[in-house]
C-alpha cells in the first residue's frame, strides 16, 4: 500500500510539473511574442532608381506602394519636374502637361510663383515616374513608401524579389517608413 | 521496346523541353524583365540637333578618384578643388601642385592680380597661386553656404545658397554688404532656390551676373543689389533652361556669351549676351545616363572646359571650324 500510494504521489507530482512547465513554457512564448520586435517592408529611397516595378510587381492592385511627398525639401517649384511631363504645352493642370499617368498629383497655388503639390493616394498606383522626374530636375522630394494601411507584409515581399537596387528592406515596425527630410506638412 | 513507346516517349520530352522553353521565354526572372512601362521619356529632347553644335570635343583629363567640387581656368592652368585638396594641372593633365587644405572647399575662383579664392561654406580664403594664404574672412553664421564666388575689379562676390543672398566683400574679404535680389521693383522676387543650386559670374565690363534659378533667369544686379535687367525661360528646348533648378552653372566669355550647364536633362549652351542661343557646346547625348549638370570654364584660346562630376573628368570642347 505504501509503494502504491508513493508511486501515485510520484506520478501526480510530475504530472503538476509538466502542466506547470507547460503554462510557463506558454506564458514564456506569449511574452516573447508580445514583447519580439516586429519588422515590416519598407523602401529605402535613397537607394530608389524609380523602375517602376513597384507598380507592376506587388500582390495589391494598384500597389501598396505610393508616393510620398517631403514638403519641407520641396522647392514648390513651377516648374516641377515631378508633375509636367517633359515638353509640356503649358505651365497648368491640364492633362495633356501631366506627367502622372493617373492624375494622383494634385498642383496647389500657394502665391506667385509656388506651386504646392499632394498626392492623392487613391490614384497613385506606386510608378516612380514622378520621383525619377523629380530627382532628375528637382531636390527628390517626392519618393516611394510601402503604405502599411495598404501592405500585407507578406513573408516574402514580390517586389523586393523583383527590385534590382534592393531597395525594399526590412525595418523595425515602430519607425515604418524612411521618408526624406520629414513627412508631414 | 515497343516503336509506338518509344514515340511517346520522344514525343512528351519534346513537349517537357517546349514547355520549359516557352515558360522561360515568358518568365520575369532577372535580366528577362520587360521594359519599364512608366518609364521617364525624355525622347526628342535627348538629342540635339546637330546643326545647333558649336564645339567638339577633342581632350579629356582624368581626375583621379576624389569626388571633384569645382574648378577655374586661368594663368594657364586649371586649378581644381576635390576633397579637402587644391589641386593645379596643367591643360596637358600633368599635376603641377597638390595642396592639402584644413577643410572641404565648395567653390573656386581666379583674379586677375593672381589670386585665388576658395569658398568654405560660411568662409573665404584669398591665396595667391602658389597655394600661399593671403586674407581670410571672417566666418559668417551657421546658415551659410557659399556655393559659387566671383571677383569685380574692386569687390568680391559670393553666392550664400543657405541664407539665400548676395555678399559682398572688399579684396581684403572683409564683408561689405549683402542683398537679397529684392528691391522696390515689383517684378523681384528674391532669389528663388529650390534646390540648392546658386551661381554668380562678373562679366568683363565688372556687370554682375546672377542665376535664379527658380524662375530659371539670368539676372543683372548693380554692384548694390538692384535688379537692371534678365534673360531666361522655362522650357526643354534648347532656348530655354528645364527642371526647377536651371541653370546649375555659367560662366561668362570674355565676348560677354554666357555658357551655361543644366542638370536632369544635361546639356551645355551658348548664349548670346541679349539671352538668344547661339549653340550648344555639348547637349544631353554627350553625357550618357548623367544626371548632374557639368561646371564650366573657359581657357585663353576660347575652348570651354567643362567638370564632369559622375564620370570625374576634365572635357575639353573646342569650337567647330566651321562656326568661324
Amino acid at each position: 500500500m505504501a509503494t502504491d500510494k508513493g508511486r501515485r504521489a510520484f506520478i501526480g507530482m510530475c504530472a503538476r510539473m509538466t502542466a506547470g512547465l507547460a503554462i510557463a513554457g506558454l506564458v514564456g512564448v506569449s511574452v516573447k511574442r508580445l514583447t519580439a520586435m516586429k519588422w515590416v517592408w519598407q523602401i529605402d529611397p535613397f537607394k530608389c532608381t524609380g523602375c517602376g516595378r513597384c507598380a507592376t510587381h506587388c500582390v495589391q492592385n494598384p500597389s501598396a506602394v505610393k508616393c510620398v511627398h517631403a514638403y519641407p525639401l520641396c522647392g514648390y517649384c513651377d516648374l516641377c519636374g515631378g508633375y509636367l511631363r517633359p515638353g509640356y504645352i503649358n505651365r497648368d493642370t491640364a492633362a495633356e502637361n501631366q506627367l502622372c499617368p493617373t492624375a494622383a498629383i494634385e498642383r496647389k497655388f500657394i502665391e506667385e510663383p509656388y506651386y504646392e503639390y499632394n498626392i492623392n493616394e487613391e490614384l497613385c498606383i506606386g510608378c516612380a515616374k514622378c520621383v525619377v522626374g523629380c530627382a532628375a530636375f528637382g531636390n527628390g522630394s517626392l519618393h516611394l513608401q510601402i503604405r502599411h494601411n495598404l501592405c500585407h507584409d507578406c513573408n516574402q515581399c514580390s517586389i523586393a524579389t523583383a527590385c534590382p537596387s534592393e531597395a525594399i528592406i526590412r525595418v523595425p515596425a515602430k519607425m515604418p517608413y524612411i521618408i526624406k527630410g520629414g513627412f508631414e506638412k | 521496346m515497343d516503336k509506338k513507346v518509344i514515340r511517346i516517349v520522344l514525343l512528351v520530352a519534346v513537349v517537357a523541353i517546349l514547355s520549359v522553353l516557352l515558360i522561360d521565354q515568358l518568365s520575369n526572372r532577372a535580366g528577362k524583365r520587360p521594359d519599364n512601362p512608366f518609364a521617364y521619356d525624355l525622347e526628342g529632347f535627348d538629342e540635339t540637333d546637330p546643326g545647333l553644335l558649336t564645339h567638339k570635343e577633342v581632350m579629356q583629363i582624368a581626375i583621379g578618384h576624389e569626388q571633384p567640387v569645382g574648378f577655374a581656368y586661368g594663368y594657364g592652368r586649371i586649378f581644381l578643388i576635390t576633397g579637402e585638396y587644391l589641386q593645379v594641372i596643367s591643360p596637358e593633365g600633368s599635376a603641377i601642385l597638390k595642396k592639402e587644405l584644413d577643410e572641404s572647399p565648395t567653390a573656386i575662383t581666379i583674379g586677375n592680380k593672381k589670386q585665388l579664392l576658395l569658398a568654405f561654406d560660411n568662409h573665404l580664403v584669398m591665396y595667391d597661386l602658389t597655394g600661399e594664404e593671403l586674407f581670410r574672412s571672417m566666418p559668417l553664421d551657421e546658415k551659410a553656404a557659399i556655393i559659387s564666388v566671383a571677383f569685380a575689379e574692386e569687390l568680391i562676390f559670393a553666392a550664400d545658397a543657405g541664407n539665400k543672398v548676395v555678399r559682398v566683400f572688399n579684396h581684403r574679404l572683409e564683408e561689405l554688404d549683402s542683398f537679397r535680389g529684392t528691391s522696390n521693383v515689383s517684378e523681384t522676387h528674391g532669389f528663388i532656390l529650390p534646390g540648392g543650386r546658386f551661381t554668380l559670374a562678373v562679366n568683363g565690363d565688372d556687370e554682375l551676373w546672377v542665376v535664379n534659378p527658380g524662375l530659371h533667369s539670368m539676372q543683372l544686379y548693380s554692384h548694390s543689389g538692384r535688379l537692371r535687367r534678365y534673360w531666361g525661360e522655362a522650357s526643354f528646348n534648347p532656348e530655354g533652361f528645364s527642371g526647377c533648378c536651371n541653370p546649375t552653372h555659367f560662366m561668362i566669355l570674355p565676348n560677354g556669351d554666357f555658357v551655361t550647364s543644366e542638370k536632369g536633362l544635361v546639356r551645355v549652351k551658348v548664349h548670346h549676351p541679349s539671352g538668344t542661343l547661339k549653340g550648344v557646346v555639348a547637349g544631353p547625348e554627350s553625357f550618357p545616363n548623367g544626371k548632374d549638370a557639368p561646371a564650366v570654364a573657359a581657357d585663353s584660346e576660347g575652348n570651354i572646359l567643362l567638370l564632369d562630376f559622375e564620370q570625374k573628368l576634365i572635357r575639353i570642347f573646342e569650337e567647330r571650324k566651321e562656326n568661324n
